[in-house]
């Protein structure tokens, strides 16, 4: 039975191709991050890496150390461009590392926002170099 | 000789992380204020809060919410030039009405960034002459 006309739309949005055109596309993006490995809610591990590439469901990024595959991670990444000197924008995502080896750590997004974020200083950055000490 | 200038202000608003930040970044490289958003109400709630304006909106036509979004600032930006990213569900054919299209790179073959920061420069310098469409 085919769909209703007025679900047409929906239907199409749907198909196949459509997902997949998506899901498989990793885009070549290099930026700093910083990641916090995560155990039962509390914060276990801090780091900082460099991104190699970007897709809708998931971050494969470069990290001074294996981290465990199956732990829970959050990444915090600053968007590219300053306003006034400010980096308005600040994209958080949540996940899964599903994988950590020579090529990198893979992370499965479960979740992603952009907050709104202050001025960006090298402070961050430090307070994570410290910590790592 | 008439200079053409690229919009100063540009709203990405998609739900593919990796495209949008892949944008960001190409945009932002063009000499344009580039900036995400994942969902339609996220991009009308950072455009008010970081009162930057809208010159250009990139905007996926498949996301929820998208005729409320352009109803909002059309009414609270009006004059922004609008470029899809992919054609339009048959729904909204005849009440969006783009500078440009903006497909999609297809196939998982390696995406260049010089070729898509050329399309991006490109679509910049169409947008600026062409009518809406």
């Amino acid at each position: 039975m085919s769909p209703a006309p007025a679900l047409a739309p929906v239907v199409r949005f749907l198909e196949p191709h459509h997902v997949d055109q998506r899901l498989n596309r990793r885009y070549p993006i290099a930026l700093d991050i910083e990641y916090k490995l995560l155990r039962k809610g509390r914060v276990e591990r801090l780091g900082l890496g460099r991104t190699l590439n970007i897709s809708s469901g998931g971050v494969l990024f470069e990290a001074n150390e294996p981290l465990p595959a199956g732990s829970s991670i959050e990444l915090l990444m600053h968007w590219p461009f300053l306003l006034a000197g400010v980096c308005p924008l600040k994209l958080v995502i949540h996940g899964n590392v599903v994988r950590s080896d020579a090529k990198g750590v893979a992370v499965q997004t479960k979740h992603h926002e952009f907050r709104t974020a202050g001025a960006r200083s090298p402070k961050s950055s430090n307070k994570v170099r410290s910590l790592m000490r | 000789m008439t200079q053409l200038r690229a919009p100063t202000t540009v709203w990405i608003v998609d739900d593919d992380l990796g495209f949008v930040w892949w944008l960001g970044e190409l945009f932002t490289e063009a000499g344009c204020r580039a900036l995400p958003a994942l969902t339609c109400d996220q991009a009308v709630s950072l455009i008010n809060t970081l009162n930057v304006g809208v010159d250009l909106l990139v905007l996926n036509p498949r996301l929820p919410g998208v005729v409320k979004m352009l109803q909002t600032l059309g009414s609270s930006h009006a004059g922004f030039k609008l470029v899809l990213i992919g054609k339009a569900p048959a729904p909204f054919t005849n009440a969006i009405h783009p500078r440009a299209i903006l497909e999609r790179p297809s196939g998982s073959d390696p995406i260049s960034r010089l070729e898509w920061l050329k399309k991006v420069r490109k679509l910049l310098k169409d947008v600026a002459t062409a009518a809406a469409v």
